[in-house]
């Protein structure tokens, strides 16, 4: 067969070494110039099968730039007996499980402490009714995760596949935490409910701010068709609630901000303005840290601000 | 490392707040090596420079980290130009970690006043720091500023009032145990609570130094020091008068005192840039035997204090309210003992361990009594 100008190589030998300790680790062999990183890792794995691809990060320099699963060894101008570095990024888990416990867990320790059960509250349990408003915050905090579960499973797309596992601990730990430190407090039996006026006008701002929060990660989801990594500034669509990126660049932040606290107003407790400001401290770091990338990407980022409209 | 006799080129720094740039002069630069780290900076190569045709390096710790992937740096006919992206807005005091400055580096004043890439929303930073461009250029020239000899002045004083005030505290508690021995522990927080008390409240004043830079060290750090002991002195001991009596109190302030009557002498030194190597050492060893003992003996006051918070219900806050906010300070000091004591006792004694090593070296101590 003729050869064309371009030809397959092979790379017959690409020694790995350890990106941390910058100690050779071993050689890999039967590689060619058409192969890409993520043929690199999963040789690397065939040698330590506990490195499975999603474990690697693999660079040019020790302390360089992650490479791509997708980039081809001929464009980085690696050939035989070239180097690459290798890091062990430690167990992994995927991002869809991460959400999963990070919200069903919080969905699911609400509804078991909204029965009042003995290890928390003793046999004053069950001393007295109810109250409305605590019917009404159980059902919007079900709502909540319920929704986010829901979105989790159709609505987002994952940039990356996984997230190191002790992210998972973390995580957890904050959200089953303070789940349990406003569920205490709101289905206490000695919990004293706002007025029906201040209950039923925080619900109905809760409400609309939860639609407004889907709004959004309709409209994001929208923004980028599946499989592709363009970057696109996102703008206002036909629905009204996504007017508010005229304002933030991360308004499903605000929206969130926003149920909190109308929740917080809702039961008027101070453990869930406690939690409504953590999230917003946590959200507003991300909005900030988005809202930069936006401005350095795109020349022409429209006048906004990242997470509160005017203010921040 | 770089060898002590390499030569150094002279180098020019600027800075906006997201930036950092460096001008080396050197000409027609061959086999330059350019090494950006988190927070080093080292370079080497062969050029024309000061000392004419040589080899010429350096080795710099910044001040705070950048970004290296976001950094770059373009060799040119005059000179090696490096622009380094800052891991975080904010402006930075000096260039490098180290308080004392290298003669071969320089500011580069004319970048300062002539700020070329500003965006719509920047202004000149030397506006935010009135005062600041004069004390950077009489820095450079070598005289020390008004604000800095009265900054010094402030340290100083600071650190000697509350090593004053421990040394106070220490002889009154010798004179009175020499006096009437182990039947004086009762009385000591009669006799010394109150010095102890301004002393722990002017601690305060310490995270305030660490956050305004006067001090260097994290700010959380300083927090997590001197609001535990706050909470220890000012709740479970002032806050229970059954707890002032029992002869823990007398050991606790002891183990502080001798804690602080190192620490403030190292820090007093320090302000001058003055090291002996004694104090240095004391500073990085007394830890081992005083921090344990102190958080043992806390945690005999918390233990011991928890039956009477719980009877008194002092600092707990009961529902029904109109916050629907329950706190129960015994509680959370059960949760402390049984979750967060050995962890914390543990994590400290690692801290300390680590910056022993790098201050003192694993036995560089050895050759300092050589």
């Amino acid at each position: 067969p003729g050869t064309h100008w371009r030809e397959v190589m092979e790379i017959e030998k690409l020694d790995i070494y350890n990106a941390k300790s910058g100690k050779f680790v071993t050689s890999l062999y039967g590689l060619k110039s058409t192969s890409t990183i993520l043929d690199v890792k999963k040789s690397v794995q065939q040698q330590k099968t506990v490195l499975h691809p999603g474990r690697q990060e693999v660079r040019l320099e020790q302390k360089g730039k992650s490479l791509q699963d997708s980039d081809v060894l001929q464009k980085l101008g690696i050939r035989s007996d070239s180097k690459l570095y290798v890091k062990d990024l430690g167990p992994q888990i995927g991002w869809k499980t991460v959400f999963f416990a990070e919200y069903a867990g919080p969905m699911l320790l609400y509804l078991w402490i909204y029965q009042r059960p003995w290890l928390f509250y003793g046999d004053k349990g069950h001393s007295s009714p109810i109250s409305l408003c605590t019917h009404i915050a159980a059902g919007c905090w079900t709502f909540h995760y319920a929704k986010r579960l829901l979105e989790t499973q159709f609505v987002h797309r994952f940039s990356h596949g996984t997230m190191p596992l002790f992210n998972l601990f973390k995580n957890c730990t904050y959200y089953w935490g303070f789940t349990a430190y406003v569920a205490y407090h709101v289905n206490h039996p000695l919990f004293t409910p706002p007025s029906n006026l201040q209950l039923y006008a925080a619900l109905a701002a809760f409400l609309l701010c939860e639609f407004g929060n889907f709004s959004i990660h309709m409209a994001l989801r929208n923004l980028r068709p599946p499989g592709s990594k363009e970057r696109k500034i996102p703008y206002p669509d036909s629905n009204p609630m996504t007017q508010l990126f005229n304002a933030v660049s991360c308004p499903n932040y605000t929206y969130e901000f926003g149920s909190w606290v109308a929740f917080t107003v809702m039961t008027q407790c101070l453990p869930a303005g406690m939690f409504a400001l953590a999230g917003f401290y946590q959200m507003a770091v991300w909005a900030l840290g988005k809202h930069r990338s936006y401005k350095k990407d795109f020349k022409n980022y429209p006048q906004r601000k990242a997470i509160l409209p005017f203010l921040l | 490392k770089m060898g002590e006799n390499t030569l150094s080129p002279f180098v020019y720094w600027a800075q906006t707040d997201s930036t950092v740039t460096l001008r080396i002069e050197l000409r027609n630069v061959q086999a330059p090596n350019v090494n950006l780290q988190e927070q080093n900076l080292i370079f080497s190569a062969v050029g024309h420079g000061a000392q004419g045709e040589k080899k010429y390096g350096f080795n710099l710790r910044l001040f705070r980290t950048i970004d290296p992937e976001k950094s770059r740096y373009r060799i040119l006919d005059r000179y090696v130009e490096l622009s380094l992206t800052k891991a975080q807005v904010e402006f930075w005091p000096r260039l490098i970690e180290d308080t004392k400055k290298p003669a071969w580096l320089k500011i580069d004043f004319d970048k300062w006043i002539h700020e070329e890439d500003l965006s719509d929303e920047a202004r000149d930073i030397v506006d935010d720091y009135p005062g600041l461009y004069e004390q950077m250029q009489a820095e450079e020239l070598g005289w020390p500023t008004k604000r800095e000899s009265l900054k010094k002045v402030y340290l100083f004083l600071y650190n000697l009032w509350q090593f004053v005030g421990f040394i106070y505290v220490i002889s009154v508690m010798s004179t009175r145990y020499l006096r009437d021995g182990p039947e004086s522990m009762e009385g000591t927080y009669e006799a010394v609570g109150w010095m102890m008390h301004l002393c722990l409240m002017t601690q305060f004043l310490e995270v305030l130094h660490s956050l305004t830079g006067y001090t260097k060290g994290s700010v959380f750090e300083a927090i997590v020091q001197v609001g535990g002991r706050g909470i220890i002195f000012f709740c479970l001991i002032e806050g229970e008068e059954r707890m002032q009596t029992k002869p823990v109190i007398f050991y606790l302030f002891l183990v502080w005192s001798l804690i602080e009557l190192v620490r403030y002498p190292y820090y007093l030194l320090r302000v001058y840039d003055v090291e002996l190597s004694f104090i240095t050492w004391l500073r990085y060893t007394i830890w081992i035997p005083l921090y344990p003992l102190g958080f043992i003996f806390e945690g005999v006051v918390i233990l011991r204090d928890i039956p009477y918070f719980d009877e008194t219900g002092k600092y707990s806050v009961a529902l029904p309210n109109k916050w629907n906010f329950a706190f129960h300070f015994p509680t959370l000091l059960r949760c402390y003992l049984l979750f967060f004591f050995f962890p914390a006792m543990y994590k400290m004694m690692n801290h300390m361990y680590h910056q022993r090593i790098k201050k003192l070296g694993p036995t560089s101590w050895k050759k300092k009594f050589a």
